[in-house]
């Protein structure tokens, strides 16, 4: 069995994942707290063959690995635009009730005073922003002081406690901004959990972090993505020529 | 028996097979730490001949091809932001991971930490580190310089890595490798070089004019066959004529 052309296809397939991704990353360019992904590809070699050896089927996706690089902070002056810089994520309620985990920190205020995101998910840490509070000040280690209305002096409302993970790569992303929790990740972990010398970034109020993808960078890959999905398509070319060989023996 | 169709067998099956090689590198030719095949044609020889004088001989009847060991050829080392990312500076050194088989080796030094605090590579088998799977590692885990992987609050464990040079490797998929039975790797000649990944081995160009080559070998190999055809049937018009 002649297996090139199952080989170069198999190397196509690969490509046109890794132009997918390319593609998300260029769209998410001015997506706040993105992160850019790079698949990963793997060589394939088939079960057994009789004598023992493996042969090759070609390469597939291991999967995308996210460059957890930090993005760069832009200055936006709104009380409730909270940007991460360093490590760490801001875990949110969804709406069954779980913890999500997200470094996009664009959140308002609600009717009912909760803290919540663009798509209304409130933050985890439970805070209640009574009518009224002025001069809300989010310090660096999440600890959120309001001034209330009859008051002369700022009151504690609460603290946004950051969450990190054994293994970041592990999250599962489900798509706006949200990561969630697996086995892979570990559980979510707080400052000073014990056994872990875990160290979480600090809090910017009233900044956003922006989108760390590199356009340059993407558009290299852009580039080695289609040349190499051209070298499948020479190679399968190149293979039915041989196969057009080995037909016109018999003439 | 005419050897010249067998032999054009051999040929065009050897050069299909060589084919399905060179297709192999150029669809990893983005898998980091990929190592390609070393093309292996071999003449093969027939059966014992008897002359007419009575003498036995042995006949070249074809080729035959194998894919070889793994060339040692390294991939481009690229820049990477990840701390627990590295490459090997010695063509033949190779990291050393637990898989549930035993031992292998690899070059794509794509590590990260799983949920439980170990190091991985990118399929999740352990790291091994010269005493054992390196463990215990929490965030803030980097490999350093000297090729120790350290994180706060736990000592530097060093990475295990092996000099396979000149033994022979079996391929295991993921970018794996394995040793031959009874051979046995020796100590470390190069270095680790951190925030680095090793690209593939393989090499488009090499990979492309492979492909020519090929393509042009089969196809005298085919003419050969059609020569030989003519020449059978002009000696079949020749015997009728003769009657």
């Amino acid at each position: 069995m002649f297996k090139a052309l199952e080989i170069a296809a198999s190397g196509m397939a690969s490509e046109q994942v890794a132009m997918n991704t390319v593609a998300n990353n260029m769209a998410n360019t001015n997506t706040v707290g993105f992160k850019s992904s790079q698949v990963r590809f793997e060589e394939l070699l088939s079960s057994q063959e009789s004598d023992g050896t493996l042969s090759a089927t070609g390469v597939g996706v291991a999967g995308t690995q996210r460059d957890l690089s930090q993005g760069a902070l832009t200055a936006t002056g709104q009380t409730w635009d909270l940007a991460i810089s360093g490590s760490g994520y801001f875990p949110v309620i969804d709406a069954n009730g779980r913890e999500a985990y997200t470094r996009a920190g664009s959140f308002h205020v609600d009717s009912e005073g909760h803290i919540v995101n663009p798509n209304g998910l409130a933050l985890a840490a439970g805070i209640t922003v009574p009518t009224g509070a002025q001069n809300v000040q989010v310090g660096q280690d999440g600890t959120v002081q309001a001034l209330l209305p009859g008051n002369s002096q700022s009151v504690v409302l609460g603290k946004i406690d950051l969450v990190g993970f054994a293994d970041e790569q592990g999250l599962t992303d489900r798509g706006n901004g949200l990561f969630d929790q697996n086995d892979a990740s570990g559980p979510p972990l707080r400052q000073g959990a014990a056994s872990n010398a875990l160290q979480l970034g600090s809090i910017q109020q009233g900044a956003l972090e922006g989108s760390n993808v590199n356009m340059v960078q993407e558009m290299v890959d852009m580039i080695n993505t289609q040349r190499a999905y051209e070298t499948g398509a020479k190679v399968i070319t190149a293979a039915d020529e041989m196969l057009g060989y080995a037909n016109s023996l018999r003439r | 028996m005419d050897l010249s169709l067998t032999a054009v067998y051999s040929a065009l099956s050897a050069a299909q097979s060589a084919m399905e090689n060179t297709s192999q590198d150029l669809a990893n030719v983005r898998t980091p730490g990929y190592r390609p095949q070393q093309p292996l044609f071999e003449s093969t020889v027939s059966s014992l001949w008897q002359g007419a004088d009575g003498s036995e001989e042995r006949l070249p009847w074809g080729v035959q091809f194998s894919p070889g060991r793994p060339l040692q050829q390294d991939g481009p080392l690229q820049a990477s932001s990840d701390p627990l990312h590295a490459a090997l500076s010695d063509s033949g050194d190779y990291f050393t991971v637990q898989t549930p088989q035993g031992t292998a080796y690899t070059r794509d030094g794509a590590f990260r930490m799983d949920g439980s605090g170990r190091l991985v590579d990118a399929s999740g088998n352990p790291v091994l580190g010269e005493d054992g799977p390196i463990e215990g590692g929490g965030a803030g885990g980097r490999i350093g310089p000297d090729g120790s992987f350290s994180a706060d609050g736990i000592p530097p464990q060093k990475l295990a890595v092996a000099n396979l040079q000149g033994r022979d490797l079996r391929r295991e998929g993921a970018q794996l490798f394995t040793l031959a039975p009874g051979q046995s790797s020796a100590p470390a000649k190069g270095a680790v070089v951190p925030g680095t990944l090793e690209g593939s081995g393989a090499d488009t160009f090499k990979g492309m004019a492979e492909l020519v080559t090929l393509s042009r070998w089969a196809e005298s190999v085919q003419k050969a066959a059609k020569a030989g055809d003519d020449s059978a049937e002009a000696l079949i018009q020749a015997a009728k004529l003769s009657n």
